[in-house]
């Protein structure tokens, strides 16, 4: 109890840091004007414009990192990164000399000019955000995701203990009863006149067993019947482990991308549409974005940082510098050997969601098994989905057929044949 | 009549010894080898008793069930960069060629991931048309042979490319600054090469040493003919033959079926030629004279045995009748045994002059030209023989192997390099071969292992594999096709130096420019193959036109035929040619060295594949031995295999002074006076497979008329004094003489197409009835999944096999298929002589003869009399049939009703499934099984150390099981196995339909037997799709099942096999 009372009081705690860094925050740039939602407002525009050539780091990425930026370029930095953003190209004609600077120092490689695709009000505002980068703040969600997590499986703990604690309870509650009925009965003994012969603990035991031979029997059928129940509820649990999430020697997170950023799984996944298995994405993939994006907070730097060493990519001199070395995943969902699966079957043809056998993956920090895997829940699934027939040219002849005769009817997976064995196992 | 043939599996079970009627009543034909489990000395020393077995029992299931609690932590590796054409779990395939000197092939090669795991035939190919043979299909496993070379290697010792290139290279360049007075002193002795771009490599390795020649050698040389045609043609090149347009075939001991030639190409045309239907009601009449038992012999409508030194007679005896026929004047052929026979064969090859086709296998100038002749006469060049498009196979001059080697001995060769060639191994003792190679400074081998040859060189530069290098072939006259890798070379930097595609050395040591020779390939293309791509904007118009040709693998250039071959047979002295041929030998022993189907020339020696592969005739693995005729082994006292099937006598056999000892095999069919002794055995240097298999004959091979004879006469035979164990799968799962093969005449099955297919009748309380009115079981041949009420047939998928007895050859191209596709476990000798071969598809080879018991009986014979008369004339002039037999996936399965577990079962669409995790091993099914088609896992063969040598999916051996097929499971000990249909092959099939949205289309699932058959004897499909190919032979009245008489209703069905023998010539 105590352990479950010290994590709440830390999640508390955590999230008493949130708001007051929130409030800190906001107090401290109070002065520069720009509001909490003009900033969140610059932080989308930059994102959408600005981050796939500048970090908000101190790395180069196709531009310099903009760390420190409002310092080094001409004060005040407001008015000279609004006439760079606005059109850096004029900016350079004009003479101006850190222009000029700026765009010798990057190998002559010309910024996009946004006059005319972004707003006076919009380049303020990423003007505001990339000099107030959120830093404090991702941090502590950060922070306070995690907390989340591990009180879940705190209480997933506890469980057993409430249940220890009520048989403890009730053993006692037992023992308390007894002595007092022990008691009550020498007094009443007494009153009688009736000799009160103390046989001990086992001797007593084994005396009311003998006197009571029905109560024994029910008892112990009662424990068998326990002893037989969860036994075989133990063995068919056994390799069967929903929730199984082993730690990763990436952390990635699902919640941050298929969450947050909503990114489809097939963007990733790719081989779930065509083949047997949906495919465990290549560091290629990952670099698609993760060129421009570096990581808003020292955590996930740090794990974006364990992509670019595997995939030899020098963040500073943006280019692939090292030998590459790959990077071995645990694998979360295993299917035995002799069970075939083929993801495509199920996906494009059957037009399942991911989420079916999945769950909620936007939801998870680490990737975690949410279904049994067992061939029971295979076999439900089979008995209960309705084939997808209608614009697949394959059932045709049969749809039609159905349609004629009864035209409200499913055909369900395991009409077609989908409980044999030989459908899944060869 | 047909009917009444008796077959049988092997002379022991015509002769039904004793022993033999008690293995067949048992249900397994060994004692169990409980001695091997308890015998061990581990077990029989230790001091470990029944109540210590209990604790420790007690304590591993104790251990064994909390370490299942916890399954292990597995790791996945994805690719760091993904090859923008491989997607996990999806095949990719890649058209390419199979050529290693002697078979051609086009190939469709199958790659998992990156790793090639299947073979097969290119349909696009004019040549092979989708054919393949078991060697085709097992070359993928030779890509992952342990004993390749990983290095190249100078002295005997591992070295590094760069030394190598080094010291070689100022060998050559000291031997060819000796000028042009010693040209010859570098020597390239390759066997065929029919690349035309290595042709050109080899040119310019000439043009940098001008002192160096290029010699040609193929250790089965087809020199003779190539000379004989030069005599007649004025050109020394070998034509192509058209066998399905031949309606009759007449071969002298060509067996072009499985080796002569182009086996592959040939059979496909066989197998067309052979097939009756509705609309092509004539088939093919083929009488082969031969002394061994080939496959090709096997298939003859007529077979005739005489010795391999009367081939020349016999040749020119025919060419004597038909030339008599003809009208013209070829000299009176001396008398042989067969004139009768040969003038009857001669007026059915006369009646059908123009469309007939006459072959020999001798590799002599006079046979071939006399046979020349014979088909000039009969007017069959420009019809089923063209010398216009020539065949590029077989390149190899015997006279200029033999050159080279007195040149050698004379020390005038400093530096050799052996290209395809293992002249150490297979090079005849007539020359010296060894004694001349000693006496060469620098001697190179290009071989891709440390074999024969390469062990007695100075150095190894070894060569990719074929699946790991680019090159193209050239087989005909216009028919060009490519060669690409499929997988990256196995053994490269850093982790070995790794090996170097041969042609690539060449062009280093030549200087060349374009060292890569894949761009050499292209230029080389440019210019000569694929010229007609214009000057301006060629390069684009090239690349496409490259890119098509390397899609498609092949590319057919139009040639000129003059549909003639010039030849005054009038003007040639006959009696010249005649003087020159062999002479019929004055007695003595003839050995025939022949080539085993698998096997061959023992190029692919160590493929436990190939080695497993039950010879088509003798069904012996593992071995070679001496075949001979049983009659005559009965005279000379050896063993025919009848007490134990397994127990071979071992004879000596002499000749020239020279002898080995082999065990003897009863060959129904041999030539008297005959024995035959198969090359490519005897490897020494081969790797741990082929290690300590048979002898090595190829000494033997004679060198006369300039020509090398695959023959000897002379020899001597005796007994050894010794047995030897022998793994024949020949008298496994009798089927107790019962009408297993129907088979009927030409001419009876043109009056009735039912012929000797009459439905079978049961006895019953109420007289005859026919077997579907006796039938206590429901049908099974739905026609929809779903129940449907408004009677809309057809919805559903009904997988059947039809299976044309007359077609199969008896190959064995589908068992080495089935093995491939399936993870089939090679199981190794030891344990095919206890009867525990796994192959999930089988041959059976049936002997025949017309003598029945009755008619022995009538002439009053005694039991023992009786046998013995009844084998001696048919072991003479036995008819073989052949007959696949897979799983029959019954309906009314009698594996499925015994199973207590359930663990095999039926699917609604026909098949019997298998589930191996269910599977508890009572083993019950494959006692209930009516064919004996099921397997059981005694080991595990895949971790077991026994098998180490001999399984090539190995645990341990992370080479070999790269080629399993990942969509298959590796069966582990316990469990009972058999053909599923390729099952994963359906599944894949429907699922790629449904993702196209589409019906499955018919042809596009065929199992990997039915995939590989090079005379599309099998025939797969949905029966409930009207148009497939196997719904119209469900109605052919020849098909049968097997033992239909159990109503087991199999999905597999067998259609009758039919003899053109109607005019027997025989008789």
């Amino acid at each position: 109890m105590n352990k479950l009372i010290t994590k709440l009081q830390k999640s508390l705690a955590a999230f008493l840091a949130f708001v007051f860094a929130l409030v800190f925050t906001t107090i401290t740039y109070a002065a520069d004007a720009p509001s909490a939602a003009n900033i969140a407002e610059g932080g989308k525009l930059f994102h959408a414009n600005c981050a796939t050539c500048h970090s908000l780091g101190s790395n180069k990425v196709t531009g310099p990192g903009l760390q420190g930026v409002t310092d080094r370029v001409p004060a005040p930095y407001q008015d000279w990164m609004f006439k760079w953003i606005k059109n850096n190209a004029a900016l350079r004609k004009s003479g101006d000399a850190y222009a000029n600077k700026v765009y010798a120092d990057n190998n002559g490689v010309a910024m996009t000019v946004f006059d005319g695709t972004l707003t006076d009000d919009q380049i303020k505002n990423i003007i505001a955000y990339v000099a107030n980068p959120p830093k404090e703040v991702a941090q502590t969600t950060g922070g306070e995701t995690s907390t989340t997590g591990s009180a879940k499986t705190e209480s997933g703990v506890s469980d057993k203990w409430i249940v220890l604690l009520i048989i403890g309870v009730l053993l006692i509650i037992i023992t308390v009863l007894r002595t007092v009925r022990k008691s009550l009965l020498t007094v009443a003994n007494e009153k009688k006149g009736i000799p009160t012969v103390d046989m001990g603990f086992w001797k007593g035991t084994i005396h009311w067993i003998k006197t009571h031979k029905v109560h024994f029997a029910v008892i112990n059928i009662f424990l068998f019947a326990c002893f037989v129940t969860y036994g075989w509820e133990y063995l068919w649990g056994i390799d069967v482990t929903p929730g199984y999430h082993p730690s990763q020697p990436i952390n990635f997170r699902h919640d941050v991308h298929a969450g947050q950023n909503g990114i489809a799984c097939i963007y990733c996944h790719s081989g779930a549409e065509k083949g047997k298995v949906a495919g465990i994405p290549t560091l290629n993939v990952c670099m698609n974005c993760h060129k421009g994006i570096q990581g808003s907070n020292p955590d996930f730097q740090k794990e974006i940082a364990k992509v670019y060493d595997a995939v030899g990519w020098d963040p500073q001199k943006a280019a692939y510098t090292k030998a590459p070395h790959p990077v071995k995943w645990n694998r979360v969902h295993v299917l035995p050997d002799f069970a075939y699966f083929n993801h495509s079957q199920h996906v494009s043809v059957g037009k399942l969601d991911c989420k079916n056998c999945h769950g909620d993956v936007a939801s998870f920090t680490t990737d975690q098994q949410f279904a049994p895997l067992t061939m029971g829940w295979c076999i439900d699934c089979h008995r209960q989905t309705p084939v997808q027939m209608q614009g697949n040219g394959y059932y045709t002849k049969l749809h039609e057929a159905l349609m004629k005769q009864d035209t409200s009817r499913k055909v369900t997976e395991a009409e077609m044949g989908g409980l044999e064995c030989g459908k899944c196992h060869y | 009549m047909a009917n009444q043939k008796k077959y049988w599996k092997g002379l022991e079970e015509l002769n039904e010894s004793p022993a033999f009627i008690k293995a067949r009543d048992k249900e397994f034909a060994k004692e169990m080898p409980i001695e091997e489990f308890l015998g061990r000395e581990a077990i029989t020393t230790s001091n470990t008793s029944r109540r210590d077995f209990l604790k420790y029992l007690g304590f591993t299931v104790a251990a064994a069930s909390l370490a299942a609690c916890e399954s292990p932590v597995v790791k996945t590796i994805p690719y760091i960069i993904k090859p923008e054409e491989v997607t996990p779990g999806i095949d990719n395939w890649y058209a390419s060629t199979f050529f290693n000197g002697e078979d051609y092939c086009s190939v469709l090669i199958k790659t998992r991931d990156g790793r090639p795991i299947k073979i097969e035939g290119n349909k696009n190919s004019n040549v092979t048309k989708g054919a393949t043979n078991a060697r085709v299909q097992a070359s993928v496993l030779s890509l992952y042979n342990n004993h390749r070379a990983k290095s190249p290697f100078a002295h005997g010792k591992e070295s590094t490319w760069e030394i190598v290139d080094k010291e070689i290279g100022d060998k050559l360049t000291a031997a060819a600054a000796k000028g042009e007075t010693a040209k010859g002193n570098i020597a390239i002795l390759s066997s065929t090469i029919i690349s035309p771009s290595t042709h050109e490599v080899i040119a310019k390795f000439i043009e940098k040493y001008p002192t160096a020649k290029h010699v040609t050698w193929d250790a089965v040389s087809f020199s003779g003919m190539r000379k004989a045609n030069e005599m007649s043609f004025g050109k020394a090149a070998l034509p192509s033959y058209s066998f399905d347009k031949a309606s009759v075939i007449v071969s002298i001991a060509a067996d072009f079926l499985t080796n002569w030639l182009s086996p592959i190409e040939f059979s496909k045309q066989y197998g067309a030629g052979r097939k009756v239907s509705e609309e092509k009601k004539d088939m093919s009449r083929h009488i082969q004279l031969e002394s061994i038992m080939s496959v090709t012999g096997a298939n003859a409508d007529t077979r005739i045995q005489i010795k391999p030194s009367e081939e020349g007679a016999v040749a020119y005896a025919l060419y004597s009748a038909v030339a008599k026929l003809a009208g013209t004047s070829a000299g009176s052929a001396p008398s042989t045994p067969y004139d009768a026979v040969i003038s009857k064969i001669a007026s059915e090859l006369w009646a059908n002059k123009g469309k007939s086709l006459v072959v020999a296998g001798a590799n002599d100038i006079a046979v071939q030209s006399v046979v020349n002749m014979i088909n000039k006469t009969l007017g069959n060049y420009g019809s089923t023989i063209n010398m216009d498009r020539n065949c590029n196979l077989r390149q190899g001059s015997d006279e200029e192997f033999a050159a080279l080697v007195s040149d050698m001995k004379a020390g005038k060769v400093d530096v050799l390099i052996t290209y395809g060639a293992n002249p150490s191994y297979n090079a005849s003792a007539a020359l010296g071969f060894k004694e001349a190679y000693a006496k060469v400074a620098c001697k190179v081998s290009f071989a891709p292992y440390m074999n024969e040859t390469a062990s007695d060189s100075d150095y190894l530069c070894p060569d990719n594999n074929y699946l790991e290098s680019w090159n193209d072939a050239n087989p005909y006259t216009g028919s060009y096709s490519l060669a690409q890798p499929a997988i990256a070379p196995l053994f490269c930097k850093p982790r070995n130096e790794g090996t170097r595609c041969a042609q690539e050395t060449l062009l280093k040591w030549a200087g060349n420019d374009v060292t890569d020779y894949y761009t050499f390939i292209q230029n080389y293309w440019k210019k000569n193959v694929l010229p007609e791509v214009s000057d301006e904007g060629g390069d684009y118009q090239f690349i496409n036109l490259w890119n098509t040709t390397l899609q498609n693998g092949v590319v057919e250039k139009a040639i000129v035929i003059n549909d003639a071959a010039p030849m005054d047979v009038a003007g040639i002295n006959i009696s010249e040619i005649v003087a020159k041929l062999p002479s019929a030998s004055k007695g003595g022993l003839e050995v025939v060295l022949y080539q085993k189907t698998g096997i061959g020339s023992g190029l692919q020696a160590n493929n436990p594949w190939l080695q497993e592969l039950p010879d088509p005739i003798t069904k012996v693995t593992w071995d070679n031995y001496i075949t001979m005729n049983p009659a005559e082994m009965k005279e000379k006292g050896f063993s025919m295999l009848e007490e134990d099937n397994h127990v071979a006598s071992v004879a000596t056999l002499k000749v020239n002074g020279s002898s080995i000892e082999l065990p003897v095999f009863p060959q129904p069919g041999q030539a008297r006076g005959t024995v035959g002794v198969a090359i490519g055995y005897g490897r020494t240097k081969a790797g741990k497979v082929a290690e300590g298999l048979g002898a090595n004959v190829f000494p033997w091979v004679q060198w006369s008329n300039n020509t090398f004879q695959y023959y000897v006469t002379g020899a001597e035979i005796a007994s050894a004094n010794k047995t030897y164990e022998i793994g024949a799968t020949q008298t496994h799962n009798t089927m107790i003489g019962r009408p297993i093969i129907k088979e009927t005449t030409l001419e009876e099955w043109k009056k009735n197409p039912a012929s000797n297919n009459e439905e079978e009748k049961i006895k019953t309380i109420d007289g005859m009835k026919s077997l579907k009115d006796v039938n206590l079981w429901d049908d099974f041949d739905v026609k929809s999944p779903v129940n449907l009420t408004n009677n809309a047939d057809n919805q559903g998928l009904r997988w059947k096999m039809a299976i044309d007895l007359n077609s199969c050859i008896g190959c064995g191209s589908c068992v080495v298929s089935c093995s491939a596709e399936n993870n089939v476990p090679v199981v190794g000798k030891s344990e095919v002589i206890l009867v525990r071969e796994m192959h999930w598809i089988r041959i059976d080879r049936y002997y025949s003869t017309d003598l029945t018991l009755e008619q022995a009986k009538k002439d009053d014979m005694t039991l023992s009399n009786q046998q013995y008369g009844m084998m001696i004339p048919s072991a003479d002039n036995p008819e073989i049939a052949f007959q696949p037999v897979m799983c029959q996936h019954c309906n009314h399965a009698p594996c499925e009703t015994v199973c207590p577990v359930i663990a095999t079962s039926h699917g609604s669409e026909g098949i019997n499934q298998m589930v191996y995790n269910r599977c508890v091993g009572t083993k019950y099914c494959a006692n209930n099984c009516p064919y004996k088609v099921r397997r059981f896992n005694w080991f595990n063969y895949y971790r077991d150390e026994k098998f180490l040598a001999v399984n090539p999916a190995q645990e341990s051996n992370e080479l070999g099981r790269m080629v399993l097929n990942p969509d298959v499971v590796v069966r582990s000990r316990g469990v009972m196995e058999k053909c599923s249909f390729c099952l994963q092959r359906i599944q894949g099939g429907k699922l790629k339909a449904k993702l196209e949205s589409r019906p499955v289309k018919d042809g596009e699932i065929t199992p990997a037997c039915a995939q590989s058959c090079p005379t599309n004897a099998l025939v797969f499909g949905n029966v409930n799709d009207q148009e497939s190919e196997v719904a119209k032979l469900i109605k052919n009245e020849r098909n049968y099942l097997l033992l239909a008489d159990l109503d087991t209703q199999p999905n597999v069905f067998y259609m009758t096999k039919i003899r053109n023998k109607d005019k027997a010539i025989l008789e």
